[in-house]
């Protein structure tokens, strides 16, 4: 989140501990999969993201880096460059499992080849997209249209033996939902393998970005996702600033944090009342969808907008929190406490509902770790992780209580209902602390001209940890632009966590994580 | 353990808490950020709002003393920019959000300022 600049002392925290370290370590090519492991074992890091960047008009190379999260705080970015006369790299995937995507969305967008990697089909690109046309290269030109192709068709993993049945599902689903395939094989109604195609969503946001003011690109990050929009814009809105060297007002973090709280609170209700949903039980899916509403309506009275379109803008917020609006956000949320108790009441003694629940969809915490999972997938199975402490951001380090950090250890649907209704009244409590102890001030600061340079930003949104990487270029708009959203590394975990359960499973497990496909795609 | 009964007991409680929207009216709050509209009293041509605009919603086009200014809802994201934009305030974003058209052009607001006169909408 921090460019390596030393922040502004805030007057108003001066018991704020120091940002950890952020270190950028540079490595040579054939490094780079040794140095990878070694981050990844001597300092218990995950890998948190990876950026690719064409460079070539400046350094003459493309630029990889790989940023990983020690379990100690702070970031290590491993950075490497590539000679365009050899566009290949030595994938880290066979020693770092989680760096598989990243790998293959790079091979696609600016043609380097993975070398070494397990599975180097495409990821982001599809069957009818000619060879040898990288969007993300600078010399592709969005405004021609890109020829379709007959190419050879995706080819699935596939199971043989007697009494295998491979069942295709989607992408058109039958419900109101994104596009996404999924490929079962199964033995009667018991999965064996279950692989995903995603990626029908592209909407070409990050080369969009590129040439665009940081101003308009705001407007971008906030509809990247439907349902996490506070949490995309407060991620990118950060890095800007990091680039800017600005700190924002404490009043701004303030009302910042309890928007993101608003965002996660519509989420998980309406997320709790779709497990319902995805067992056939309707009056629990109704009750939550009821209490989405609640929040919804509430946010579009504070702001104008039910997702919380227009609560940023960079170096603050758009809109004050005026004394009438905390009330309404203190009585609407006392409501829903109230009626939220009924609810979890409701679902925890329904007996065949929770029978149901319990076991299904279990994510090994070893499996969530090599993937990399980030948000209540990771912490329904054991994973302790959760950006706001982590990697504090916004106004939760200055919170008068430690943000709660819901940790479960059985990996099931159930858990991850569990850890979703904690978090709702960890939410509560954080958004009436906020209330109680909101500081005055001024609510955005001017940026100025923002100088060249790189940075990204973090936050934690209903799904998980969002990051926004932002390089600002000499004439002060984005040159480079990747979003990395909770989804990403999440929808791989779906995928290793329905195995061995029923098809008629699946959508429950589905719901239980509750993922994103348009984020992922971007 | 909850029974059927319990259930329902507790839908009972609830009550109905649909809306009868649309056949009964239900306005946007006041805050709510629904379709652009100008003062044409304050308009002055200068074109921030154009320029201010991500998504090229907005229009400002000069044709001898006077401009026309333009706006195509189909573009438009409600961002509200355009309104901060304006040195005269004379943009806003109302709570009117019931925007579906029959007919595609009926989504272009169009303007015409000739000097020394309000601005004519058609």
């Amino acid at each position: 989140m921090i460019d390596g600049e030393q922040m502004n002392a805030d007057t108003q925290a001066t018991t704020r501990p120091a940002a950890p370290a952020n270190r950028h370590v540079p490595v040579d090519l054939d490094q780079l999969p040794a140095a990878a492991a070694a981050v990844v074992s001597e300092l218990d890091a995950r890998l948190a993201f990876m950026v690719g960047e064409d460079d070539r008009a400046g350094s003459g190379s493309y630029r990889l880096a790989y940023t990983f999260a020690p379990q100690s705080g702070g970031w290590v970015t491993l950075e490497a460059c590539v000679d365009p006369e050899q566009p290949a790299f030595p994938s880290i995937t066979p020693l770092v499992p989680a760096a598989h995507w990243y790998e293959r969305e790079v091979q696609d967008m600016f043609g380097l080849i993975a070398e070494g990697h397990p599975d180097p089909r495409r990821l982001v690109l599809h069957d009818n997209w000619p060879d040898g046309v990288h969007p993300l290269r600078k010399d592709f030109d969005p405004s021609i249209p890109v020829p379709r192709v007959e190419r050879e068709p995706y080819q699935f993993h596939r199971l043989h033996g007697e009494g295998f049945v491979e069942i295709p599902v989607g992408p058109i689903h039958a419900g109101v939902i994104e596009p996404g395939h999924f490929r079962f094989a199964a033995v009667g109604e018991a999965i064996f393998h279950l692989e995903t195609r995603l990626f029908y969503t592209h909407r070409g946001i990050e080369k969009l970005a590129e040439g665009k003011t940081p101003a308009h690109v705001l407007q971008l990050a906030e509809r990247v996702c439907g349902a996490c929009s506070c949490s995309h814009a407060v991620s990118y809105a950060q890095a800007i600033e990091a680039i800017a060297g600005v700190e924002i007002p404490a009043r701004a973090a303030a009302i910042r944090t309890l928007y993101l709280e608003l965002e996660r609170l519509y989420n998980h209700l309406g997320d709790l009342g779709n497990i319902c949903a995805g067992v056939g039980f309707a009056v629990g899916a109704s009750f939550g969808a009821r209490l989405k509403e609640d929040i919804q309506r509430l946010n579009e009275r504070l702001i104008g907008n039910r997702f919380l379109h227009g609560v940023v803008r960079l170096g603050g917020v758009r809109r004050d929190l005026h004394a009438e609006d905390a009330i309404d956000v203190e009585q609407t949320l006392d409501g829903v406490a109230r009626d939220f108790k009924d609810f979890i009441e409701l679902i925890m003694g329904s007996e065949t509902l929770v029978e149901r629940l319990t076991t299904t969809g279990v994510l090994p915490a070893a499996t969530a770790r090599a993937l990399g999972a980030v948000g209540v997938a990771a912490r329904a199975s054991g994973v302790d992780l959760d950006s706001r402490r982590d990697h504090p951001h916004a106004y939760y380090d200055r919170l008068p209580m430690p943000v709660p950090v819901v940790v479960r250890d059985e990996g099931d649907v159930k858990a991850r209902l569990l850890v979703r209704s904690d978090e709702v009244l960890a939410s509560l409590a954080i958004a009436r602390a906020l209330l109680a102890t909101m500081p005055a001030g001024p609510t955005a600061v001017d940026l100025g001209a923002i100088p060249a340079g790189f940075a990204w930003g973090v936050s934690e949104s209903p799904r998980g940890e969002n990051i926004h990487w932002v390089r600002v270029g000499a004439d002060g708009t984005i040159e480079r632009y990747r979003v990395r959203s909770a989804s990403y590394p999440n929808w791989p975990a779906v995928a290793a966590a329905v195995p061995g359960n029923m098809v008629p499973d699946f959508p429950l497990i589905n719901k239980s994580f509750e993922l994103c496909y348009a984020c992922l795609d971007r | 353990m909850s029974s059927i009964f319990d259930i329902f007991r507790r839908s009972l409680k609830t009550g109905l808490v649909t809306t009868g929207y649309p056949d009964t009216e239900e306005p946007a709050p006041s805050g709510f950020r629904g379709q652009v509209q100008i003062d044409t009293s304050r308009c002055i041509g200068h074109g921030d709002c154009a320029r201010a605009c991500p998504s090229r919603a907005i229009t400002v086009s000069r044709d001898g003393g006077g401009w026309t200014w333009e706006l195509n809802d189909a573009r438009c994201v409600f961002c509200g920019l355009c309104a901060e934009a304006c040195p005269e305030s004379a943009l806003s974003l109302s709570n009117e959000c019931e925007l579906a058209v029959r007919d595609a052009a009926d989504l272009i607001t169009r303007v015409s300022f000739v000097p020394g006169s309000e601005g004519k909408a058609s």
